[in-house]
């Protein structure tokens, strides 16, 4: 449990310290979002209206110190400012809305596919030479060496365009309302089984080779010998000795990917147009919209420390060994 | 004289690789008494291990059996199946291994590898009441049972690699340098431990171990393997005070002996052979302080010199004294 928090105190720091970065960096390059906004409108615009748009955005005449101090006890609040391709939605929503797709799709694709990996990784490794074990992963490394918005566009253009078995894009169809029901619900998985299924398709192979290998140095291991010398039942020996043990190198690679899900998922997005966080950005981007890309960032590194903290308690609870002191 | 427990005879294992097969067993044959201690020696790659890997048939991928015979108790170990070798596995013969710091599962508890032990073989009821017991038993307090391997000593790891292999009392325990990674004090606890517990329980031992002292004190018989090859077998006793090979000898004389006569250890020149290319003949002939022209082009076998003490070397067949 010390351990644990030690580690919680240590991320609190580098999530300090990324804020910091996030507030000053924008802040050293020239040009700031007022001028861009007002650029926008061509000279459309009163100076003093350039004048109040500087104030929303908080680019007051004050000590950079003390805008600091503002902008911390903001971000803290929740206040993250306001968009300005949105304009006047405050940031905070417009990424609440795309976290929330994006995290649904990215992480769903995440999931699955370590899943699925894994499980494909044990068995090649459990009967090894075998069938699974010979072609599967030379296979999946040739899917996944594709570039992946290639393989997202053929499979939309074949699945999705051709035959039409796909929507083409979106969250959910145009004509339906977001709403607990099973009809949308149905949509929303609908539109998003090109996405997920050509991410999974694209990094199992990674998952699978990995745990394939871990395995089977796993499987060499006196404990496992000892447990099939034991007369354990095969599975039980696959299962609770060699995997269970194989996994831990797995979880640290999950736990990245977890991390990297709010910010990786770009090209899926794009291809997709699913309006998720990738998408988001990419919007911000084109409108020099400051506000927006300093909470996208600001999410995503608060993402990943937060998937490595999760990392850090579930090694925890799977390997006894980081959790110190004697019982 | 009873039957035997196990019966050996012929047995060949090959590592398999891709320059073609590596005779790593050959052609050995030994027998052990309900009982008693059989111990092995040898240098590392002598074919110790891979034969205890063999008699429960839980040899490492490369390695295969190649040919002869496992008979223990009435049954042939080689021939059967799946489900036959796992009621032969831990019930009638089990194991301790090396190293227990690898043997244990760093991420089970000790109970859990004791219970999963006694489930797998039907006596689940009893489980943890049992297993505490069997802790007790290699003198580490039941409430141990929730510890991780990595919470114990070494000496308490090698311990609970004991009560494992005790759990389903087999009649026959392989004993695989039990004590190579322990300091001499834990080292010498742990066989007392060992000895007391087979005096209790009466299940025969094969003992395995570099170290030819410590195997002559705690064996009733000794088997001296050279290079995957049987060249000496017989009495402790007899081994310790008239070995006959002139590997024996020099592996004797290699260990300074801490009772008896003052005496200069000496070691062996040269190094075991590659098992890829094994000089033809006798294998130890290369270093043989007594090589003969005969050596060199014909494989000795084993020859009775004694009552139970056999021994493979040109020098015994041709009538002359070693």
């Amino acid at each position: 449990m010390r351990y644990l928090l030690q580690r919680l105190g240590f991320y609190l720091i580098a999530g300090w310290a990324a804020l910091t970065l996030n507030f000053f960096l924008p802040r050293l390059m020239p040009g700031d979002p007022a001028t861009a906004l007002f650029a926008r409108f061509r000279g459309r615009l009163a100076p003093e209206a350039m004048a109040a748009l500087r104030e929303t955005f908080g680019l007051t005449e004050a000590p950079l110190l003390q805008q600091y101090f503002t902008y911390l006890s903001h971000v803290l609040r929740g206040d993250l400012g306001i968009s300005v391709a949105y304009f006047p939605t405050p940031v905070s929503e417009v990424i609440a809305t795309g976290m929330l797709w994006t995290v649904f799709l990215a992480g769903t694709a995440v999931v699955v596919s370590f899943a699925i990996g894994t499980l494909l990784g044990i068995v090649a490794a459990w009967r090894r030479g075998g069938w699974i074990d010979s072609w599967l992963p030379s296979t999946l490394v040739f899917l996944g060496a594709f570039p992946y918005f290639w393989l997202a566009m053929v499979a939309l253009y074949l699945l999705g365009f051709t035959l039409g078995w796909f929507p083409l894009g979106h969250a959910y169809g145009d004509d339906l309302t977001p709403a607990f029901t099973l009809e949308f619900m149905a949509d929303v998985f609908r539109h998003a089984a090109l996405p997920v299924g050509t991410v999974v398709i694209a990094t199992l192979g990674g998952w699978l080779l990995s745990m394939r290998n871990s395995m089977i140095t796993v499987l060499g291991s006196d404990f496992v010998n000892l447990a099939r010398a034991k007369g354990l039942a095969p599975a039980r020996v696959v299962l609770r000795y060699a995997a269970r043990n194989a996994l831990l190198p797995s979880i640290t690679g999950f736990g990245m990917a977890l991390g990297f899900v709010l910010g990786g998922s770009l090209l899926t997005e794009i291809v997709f147009s699913y309006p998720g966080q990738g998408y988001l950005l990419v919007q911000a981007v084109r409108n020099q919209d400051y506000p927006l890309m300093q909470g996208i960032f600001l999410v995503i590194t608060l993402a990943v420390l937060g998937s490595n903290w999760l990392v850090d308690v579930i090694y925890m609870w799977l390997d006894p060994r980081t959790r110190g002191g004697r019982s | 004289m009873a039957e035997p427990l196990l019966s050996i005879r012929d047995l060949c294992v090959d590592y398999v690789t891709a320059d073609g097969p590596v005779r790593a067993l050959d052609r050995v044959s030994l027998d052990v008494m309900p009982g008693e201690t059989l111990g092995i020696a040898g240098e590392s790659g002598s074919g110790k291990s891979t034969l205890a890997q063999a008699l429960i048939r839980v040899l490492p991928p490369p390695a295969v059996i190649t040919g002869g015979s496992v008979v223990f108790d009435g049954l042939d170990v080689l021939a059967l199946d799946e489900q036959g070798l796992r009621d032969l596995r831990w019930k009638r013969i089990a194991m301790v291994f090396q190293s227990s710091m690898d043997a244990l599962n760093p991420v089970i508890t000790v109970g859990e590898q004791l219970t999963d032990t006694l489930s797998a073989h039907g006596a689940g009821q009893q489980g943890r009441e049992r297993a505490g017991e069997l802790l007790e038993l290699v003198g580490i307090p039941a409430e141990r049972l929730t510890a991780f391997a990595h919470q114990l000593s070494g000496g308490m790891r090698q311990r609970v690699g004991i009560a494992l292999a005790l759990a389903l009392e087999p009649s026959l325990v392989i004993l695989d340098e039990p004590t190579t990674a322990l300091d001499v004090i834990v080292e010498r606890d742990i066989l007392a431990e060992i000895r007391n517990l087979q005096r209790a329980r009466g299940f025969a031992a094969v003992f395995i171990t570099h170290d030819i002292g410590r195997m002559l004190q705690f064996s009733d018989r000794v088997a001296i393997f050279y290079a995957g090859r049987l060249v000496e077998v017989g009495p402790a006793r007899t081994l310790a005070d008239e070995p006959r090979h002139p590997y024996t000898r020099g592996l004797i004389n290699a260990f300074p002996s801490v009772h008896g006569d003052m005496r200069k250890a000496a070691s062996i020149p040269g190094s075991p052979p590659s098992l890829r290319t094994p000089p033809p003949g006798c294998r130890f002939h290369p270093r043989c302080p007594h090589a003969m022209e005969v050596c060199s082009q014909r494989q000795p076998e084993l020859v009775q010199i004694g009552p139970r003490h056999a021994a493979a070397c040109h020098l015994l067949i041709s009538g002359e004294s070693a």
